[in-house]
């Protein structure tokens, strides 16, 4: 594929991606700010929306996998979030809507990055790093109270159509996986659990100064870039190495300094090193699926991420949890990574690995 | 500027007027699993885990197929 092809793709989703997520953000932050239902209802509306646009993702991705649709899902999930913010006096239905767009969406633009170059993590990081930046400007849009419905429309119609007129990646076919299948699903519950683990720490981590604008806006800068670093780096050096590296650097900044500011945001740049690293490899291991392997990657995000949504939220206020959570990550993610080098890696991830 | 933002990137502990701690993050404040109704909990519950049911087995199928071409 040439690297106009390349570009095209990738710079249209990843702009997508953050537009999506934006919009997404704005209309459940507005529903809030509106504050004409009881606290209450609209915290359910945000758990609501958080399990059908994250859970769904499989079942989603499955489809686009089958139909080999990942452009048409992409199109179709943009336009209906852009239809969804159109329901926003009824909450529920323009959350539901959401989300299921937002599902639709994630699984398509997913399974095209990861066709773009497949085997590789760069791409997928790309693709995936924005979203951060978009739920913020989307929640900072929502709080405000300025939410309009017509220029996220508009915006998400245009990415919509350029989706569906840039020329598309081949989707990738079924192959022949070598190695012994009898690691099959242990590589993947691993690299499962290490993605859950991160969803748990991700969301449940304690950062009180976020409330400060300049400093979430440098918080955001260091998630993507974060993300958006770790597939490059994973493949020019190795995915083993950025991504247990990046975990273990990343465990006492977060867990011991994130009350500094400067100190807990080189903590989240390394902490989202992985993200690509796990999200590539898992695809690898399930060729010809890379819509249902994006859709796990979400699925296990917000089943680790469960108890953030209970009491058990407190976990977050104790350091030596935390740092123990994070190593815990680490050994599961080395040990899944080292399975699959060993048993199921691509030509790529195995040179690097013996640099 | 430069000086109020590295002030701010050092700070050690911020502490914040409680007026602007607000709906910060997606994530709600609090024991928020109770505000969800029952039936919300058993209904969300339940198509979770059938999604985790159905990508099990979809897995063990990939698996499967994989292991019928050796």
């Amino acid at each position: 594929m040439s690297k106009t092809f390349i570009l095209s793709n990738i710079s249209v989703y990843s702009a997508a991606h953050a537009l999506v997520d934006a919009t997404c953000a704005a209309i459940l932050f507005a529903i809030v700010t509106l504050g004409r239902e009881e606290p209450q209802y609209l915290f359910q509306l945000i758990i609501i929306y958080n399990v059908i646009a994250f859970a769904t993702q499989p079942l989603f991705g499955l489809a686009v996998d089958i139909l080999k649709a990942p452009a048409y899902s992409a199109a179709l999930g943009t336009l209906l979030v852009a239809a969804s913010t159109l329901l926003i006096q009824v909450p529920l239905l323009a959350a539901i809507m959401a989300g299921i767009g937002n599902a639709l969406f994630h699984v398509g633009g997913g399974a095209v990055s990861l066709n773009l170059a497949p085997g590789k993590a760069a791409l997928p990081g790309i693709y995936v790093a924005p979203g951060a930046l978009g739920l913020m400007v989307g929640i900072w849009i929502g709080k405000s109270g300025q939410f309009i419905s017509w220029p996220f429309i508009l915006l998400l119609v245009v990415s919509a159509l350029s989706i569906l007129v840039i020329p598309r990646p081949e989707v990738t076919t079924h192959r022949k996986l070598p190695g012994n299948p009898k690691w099959f699903e242990t590589v993947i519950l691993l690299l499962l659990l290490s993605i859950a683990i991160r969803g748990l720490v991700g969301l449940g981590l304690d950062l009180p100064w976020k409330s400060n604008p300049t400093l979430l806006v440098i918080l955001t800068c260091a998630v993507v870039l974060g993300k958006a670093v770790g597939g490059i780096l994973g493949d020019r050096f190795g995915w083993i190495k950025v991504a247990t590296v990046g975990l273990v650097i990343s465990a006492p900044l977060l867990a011991f300094f994130s009350q500094i500011p400067a100190v807990a945001m080189i903590g989240v740049f390394f902490f989202n090193l992985t993200m690509p690293v796990t999200l590539t490899c898992l695809a690898d291991m399930l060729p010809g699926k890379s819509g249902f392997a994006f859709g796990l990657t979400a699925l296990a995000l917000i089943v680790g991420a469960w108890p953030v949504f209970t009491d058990l939220r407190a976990f977050a206020g104790n350091q030596w949890l935390i740092f123990t959570i994070i190593l815990v990550s680490v050994t599961v993610l080395y040990s899944g990574l080292k399975l699959y080098v060993r048993h199921f890696g691509n030509q790529n991830s195995i040179r690097q690995e013996r640099v | 500027m430069k000086k109020s933002v590295l002030h701010l990137l050092c700070a050690l502990p911020i502490s914040i007027p409680i007026g602007q701690i607000g709906y910060a993050d997606v994530v709600p404040p609090g024991p928020t699993i109770f505000v969800l109704s029952v039936a919300g909990i058993v209904v969300l519950g339940v198509l979770v885990g059938i999604i985790v049911l159905v990508s099990i087995l979809v897995i063990r199928a990939i698996r499967k197929k994989q292991a019928s071409k050796d």
